[in-house]
């Protein structure tokens, strides 16, 4: 299993370094990174803001297979702390020469699923006290797992091959609460004509949004006249 | 009390997770099995093999009496993968602030039941909160549904097909909604209990292990007196090499193959 840094391509997707980097400027971390594993060869492929110094060391020490922080975390469904590993020999083995780099062991790692037992981790770190880090994190968790679904479309669906094969599935309800704001209703509206509360229409956009892989309900109707799912209003 | 368990915490949780299984099976086993073909509810399924997060509360005497599990909307999911009929076919939500709750089981016919099934369900809300899940699609078998979802002025939509078996509720994690479940059956402060309350809470009432029994006394003995009785630094370093390669068994510690 090899470690491949995305970052180091030459024609690869910028895409996806300037959303680790913009995380960190809107957020406040320090560093981010994100890594899945290719379905295809089993390689580890990963982007991350770390100084390059640091991503060289790791892959030749080969810390991809025991940093915990990957091969542990991609197990859970919630946000796991790097607290947790705080009795772990190999967090510590990684981490305490992290520190030769600048790099703090305080940090967090998303792991998220895709459809076809994919698996993604969005990890970011910063060097703060730790009640500043907790509040921290409290407050951009729900960020954070935004910009890890993202990035992982981002990343495994930017070929060919998965662009055509991910079409987009919309239910029958998410289509039809796109295509009565496509036509100009407010969410509440839509909410008292289908005659559910407008959570539920706010739950249905938000799935609509990130199966379509945008940011804003405008652009997922855009996506959708552009997929023909529905008609422009 | 309420637990997670989830991938990194379970070795230590196996006999917990057991008697969650055992509970499915009795709140479930009978009732399900004919209405998809195939039983939807038996103790394990292949979602349990995905590394959900398990919650679970613990009664006064240390039972698991109620739990259910989550995944991702992202992933694989009993929506999207198992329970089809209940969108009628139709794609499931996914989003990376929704979450799905399954195999959500509490001893119906217990006089506390609805107690134990909100204080599973507020445990699962506050979880996925912290998480920064914003929802959790909630599979309820019908009579679950009926002693949780009587919200009054707080209601709770549902996908799907309602009213014929398994249905699934939209619960939000909101402050709200947690202090509404909360407050119709009076429940106050942290639910969630350290690793280690909940593991000595459970085993109080399990029997405990025996002591030493006297084979292991023997075996230790055996072991020592060949090392004593070792007349050369090739028979010392057999025997020694036996004390270690038997230290499993006398004292129950995985076998060291050298002294380092």
């Amino acid at each position: 299993m090899r470690a491949i840094d995305l970052n180091a391509i030459p024609d690869g997707e910028v895409s996806c370094v300037s959303m680790l980097d913009g995380l960190c400027a809107s957020l406040g971390f320090d560093y981010a990174s994100y890594a899945t594993i290719s379905p295809v060869t089993g390689d580890i492929l990963g982007y991350a803001t770390y100084p390059d110094e640091w991503k060289a060391h790791y892959v030749r020490r080969g810390f991809h297979r025991i940093d915990p922080t990957l091969t542990e975390t991609a197990l859970c469904i919630a946000p796991v702390e790097w607290s947790r590993f705080d009795k772990n020999a190999r967090f510590h083995t990684v981490f305490s020469e992290a520190r030769e780099f600048g790099i703090t062991p305080q940090g967090l790692t998303i792991p998220v699923r895709g459809p076809y037992g994919d698996h993604g981790l969005l990890s970011v770190t910063r060097d703060c006290s730790e009640p500043e880090w907790s509040r921290l994190v409290h407050a951009t968790t729900g960020a954070l797992q935004l910009a890890a679904v993202r990035l992982h479309d981002e990343v495994l669906h930017s070929g060919q091959v998965h662009q055509t094969l991910s079409r987009p599935v919309l239910s029958t309800r998410e289509l039809e609460i796109l295509q009565w704001i496509a036509a100009g209703k407010s969410q509440q509206d839509v909410g008292d004509i289908l005659s559910i509360s407008h959570r539920t229409v706010e739950v249905h956009l938000r799935s609509s949004r990130e199966k379509l892989g945008t940011l804003t309900t405008a652009q997922a109707i855009g996506r959708a006249i552009g997929f023909r799912l529905i008609h422009p209003g | 009390m309420i637990i997670v368990i989830d991938a990194l915490n379970r070795h230590q949780f196996q006999p917990m997770l057991d008697e969650m299984h055992r509970l499915r099976q009795r709140c479930f086993g009978t009732v399900f099995q004919g209405q998809t073909g195939t039983n939807r509810h038996a103790a394990t399924d292949e979602f349990d093999q995905l590394n959900p997060a398990y919650i679970l509360h613990l009664d006064m005497a240390g039972r698991v009496s109620g739990g259910l599990r989550l995944l991702q909307t992202t992933g694989p999911h009993m929506l999207s993968d198992a329970l089809s009929e209940v969108l009628q076919g139709d794609a499931p939500l996914r989003s990376a602030r929704l979450w799905e709750a399954s195999q959500f089981c509490v001893d119906i016919d217990a006089p506390n039941a609805r107690r134990v099934a909100s204080k599973v369900l507020v445990g699962a809300l506050e979880y996925a909160r912290k998480a920064g899940v914003l929802d959790v699609v909630t599979l309820l078998d019908p009579r679950l549904d009926r002693i949780l979802t009587d919200t009054g002025d707080l209601p709770i939509d549902y996908l799907g097909l309602t009213g014929r078996g398994i249905v699934a509720a939209l619960i939000d994690c909101s402050a709200e909604r947690i202090d509404n479940l909360r407050d119709r059956v009076g429940l106050a402060g942290d639910l969630f209990t350290t690793n280690e309350a909940a593991l000595r809470h459970f085993d109080q009432h399990r029997p405990k292990p025996s002591a030493l029994p006297d084979s292991r006394a023997a075996l230790r003995a055996y072991c020592e007196e060949q090392i004593a009785d070792a007349q050369t630094p090739l028979d010392r370093a057999a025997a020694e090499a036996l004390r270690l390669e038997l230290s499993y068994m006398i004292d129950g510690v995985p076998v060291r193959r050298c002294k380092a």
